[in-house]
């Protein structure tokens, strides 16, 4: 399948070439959480994900054509 | 030990309060919670001399302890009619807690705009105000440190504030001498304004004594290399508060256009130019600074100084709610225009989230159109000169809302939402609700929680949790931004309290402190009469599906409360 992935802030060294954006080519039926190991991602660290503009559980499956924003702990203000 | 001033603005007469030990700790929005219930100002009228208003500052304010100088500004709020505290950045809670002072209370009303001057040596006295009078908060801020010399902090009643104006925050100098850090919401700014107090100028000076000075250091060091290495918090250094514009417009939830939508730019129509990654890029660019600190000491330095494309300083900061209310909500696209307009809002010294929406009010009623700017920009002129139209307009969107008959005006307890729409951040929402505060995302924001699946009890629990570990936050002069790492630190917390003020509280304090702050403000508005109404969300949020999401708003305060009381009990 393949899905487009952005990585914000210091999470991005862990995407492909460091960008915040890129297209990945991945086998079927990947979790968010497989799908961040495979990336080298340090899962201890605090992160986030969402998954086609909703908040996404690590266990959710990732499907062609995803969009996938991974982010670390936020608030706003 | 340190000093509290009771000033009588009639008379100006000042009484000095010795705080010892645990007075001077219990500060902030359980300091003003308190006082404002011992004094009965639930029944005063917020803009007569008999509203108090309050500068509170933090335990360990005038040290180094990262991100421990916030300002708290309480009063009966004249925007809510209910009690409100303003938090602010800046200098001036640093500059109180040099000079040994826990804050002041301002009382009654001055016959003559007056400029209150706090000097190191302990004298107070009161100057006239008339070389200041209408001019926007730069200039009267220049002519001030000519005055006072460049040693001083200033908080600051702008133009909008002397007609009583309810957009009118107070704003306070920042580490560069910009007034451009705000204790911005409810009208505060009006208050000072009723209290005919155009400026305070208090000496900055050196770090205060504390209990065990030695140990408190230590403890300095400790919390800010636990900032420092923070991975949630670097982020904040890297891209500042604009990085939540992303997750937002990703997750639909972003104001736009007077809360018509909540996503401004699909993944596939480009980069979010409101969005923290791209704001950072072009400002780097133009040698704008990313990572600045607005209180002296502070290791997350969340602020930024946002220059235009020759390089030349726009505004400081340019924020995530002033990028949601008067940008994305106003249909403006682009962030130099966003800044353009943020700076004209600080030097009228006014709440950009309250004047956004009020902007995007008119807006809709069709005074103007949504991404016009020379509107906007005439809109904040008309507010300048305070002529009929600019006073309706600095009334805040809810009294604009009612005057054109506009049917969706997004605002709880008559304040604003800040930018996240009820119906997709739905814990922000019910802490927006349930806050005595109004509309105020800073009680409790819980972007991050994923509430789809989770009940309305469910989600009012995380919300009730959340607040009472911010209310605490803010008693004790903290930035909620150290969230992550203070939510972990509760014994080096308390560890240094005591060893700051020789008291002798266990972990348990800081959620008892919160707790009973949320207490007592609740026990304020009930007898100001708020009634569980008062929470509920305007209509058009339960009825009007928010594109690109769909979803509407399920959680009616009855039920809110219901579970909200259930956890109390």
């Amino acid at each position: 399948m393949r899905i487009t992935i952005e990585m914000q802030g210091p999470l991005q060294r862990y995407n492909k070439g460091g960008q915040p954006r890129a297209e990945l080519d991945l086998e079927d039926g990947l979790t968010v959480h497989d799908l961040l190991v495979s990336l080298g991602m340090d899962m201890d660290a605090p992160w986030n994900a969402a998954l086609n503009g909703t908040l996404a559980r690590p266990s959710d499956k990732v499907s062609d054509g995803a969009l996938l924003l991974v982010f670390p702990p936020i608030e706003g203000g | 030990m340190r000093k509290y001033l009771h000033v009588n603005l009639g008379d100006r007469a000042v009484r000095t309060e010795e705080f010892q030990g645990e007075a001077s700790v219990r500060a902030g929005r359980h300091w003003i919670a308190k006082t404002l219930l011992e004094l009965g100002t639930a029944a005063v009228d917020p803009l007569s001399p008999e509203n108090p208003l309050i500068f509170s500052a933090g335990p360990f304010a005038g040290s180094n302890f990262s991100n421990a100088n916030r300002l708290s500004v309480g009063c009966k709020s004249p925007l809510t009619g209910g009690i409100k505290e303003a938090n602010s950045g800046g200098t001036f809670a640093f500059a109180l807690g040099q000079l040994e002072m826990a804050g002041f209370t301002l009382y009654g009303a001055s016959r003559e705009w007056v400029v209150i001057r706090i000097t190191k040596d302990g004298a107070i006295t009161f100057e006239t105000a008339a070389p200041y009078m209408g001019k926007g908060t730069n200039e009267a801020a220049a002519l001030l440190f000519e005055k006072y010399g460049k040693k001083v902090s200033i908080a600051l009643c702008g133009p909008v504030g002397e007609y009583l104006g309810l957009t009118a925050g107070i704003s306070i100098t920042d580490t560069d001498g910009r007034p451009s850090r705000l204790a911005a919401r409810g009208g505060v700014g009006a208050v000072m304004g009723s209290k005919k107090v155009k400026a305070i100028v208090v000496d900055l000076n050196k770090m205060p004594s504390f209990h065990d000075r030695k140990k408190l250091i230590g403890a300095i060091r400790e919390y800010g290399a636990r900032i420092a290495k923070d991975p949630g918090i670097d982020n904040y250094r890297r891209l500042g508060t604009a990085m939540v514009a992303d997750i937002t417009n990703r997750l639909g939830g972003l104001p736009v256009r007077n809360f018509s939508a909540g996503r401004m730019v699909e993944a596939s129509e480009g980069p979010f130019k409101l969005g923290g990654d791209y704001i950072r890029e072009l400002n780097m660019s133009r040698g704008g600074n990313p990572t600045h600190a607005c209180m002296p000491g502070c290791q997350i330095e969340c602020s930024n100084v946002y220059v235009d494309k020759d390089g030349k300083e726009i505004v400081s900061p340019l924020e995530y709610e002033t990028l949601g209310l008067m940008g994305s909500n106003c249909g403006l696209a682009d962030p130099d225009q966003v800044a353009r307009v943020n700076a004209v809002a600080n030097d009228l010294g006014v709440d950009s989230i309250e004047t956004g929406a009020m902007l995007a009010v008119l807006m809709e009623a069709g005074l103007g159109k949504f991404g016009d700017i020379e509107f906007m920009l005439k809109v904040l002129e008309d507010m300048r000169l305070g002529n009929e139209r600019g006073r309706l307009y600095a009334q805040g969107a809810a009294r604009v809302g009612a005057h054109y008959k506009v049917a969706r005006v997004p605002v709880i307890k008559k304040q604003s939402l800040a930018a996240y729409d009820p119906r997709v951040i739905e814990g922000t929402g019910i802490s927006m609700m349930t806050t005595a505060q109004g509309a105020d995302h800073t009680v409790g924001a819980l972007l991050m929680l994923d509430t789809k699946n989770m009940s309305t009890a469910e989600i009012v629990a995380a919300s009730l949790e959340l607040q009472a570990a911010w209310a605490a936050v803010d008693s004790l002069g903290l930035c909620i931004f150290g969230r992550a790492v203070t939510a972990a630190s509760t014994e080096l917390l308390v560890t240094a309290l005591n060893d700051a003020h020789g008291t002798h509280f266990d972990a348990s304090f800081m959620r008892e402190l919160g707790m009973e702050a949320l207490k007592m403000e609740w026990e304020f508005n009930r007898a100001a009469g708020f009634t569980e109404k008062d929470d509920e969300l305007p209509e058009f949020f339960y009825t009007e599906p928010l594109a690109p999401t769909n979803r509407t708003a399920r959680h009616h305060s009855a039920e809110v409360n219901r579970c909200l009381q259930q956890l109390l009990a």
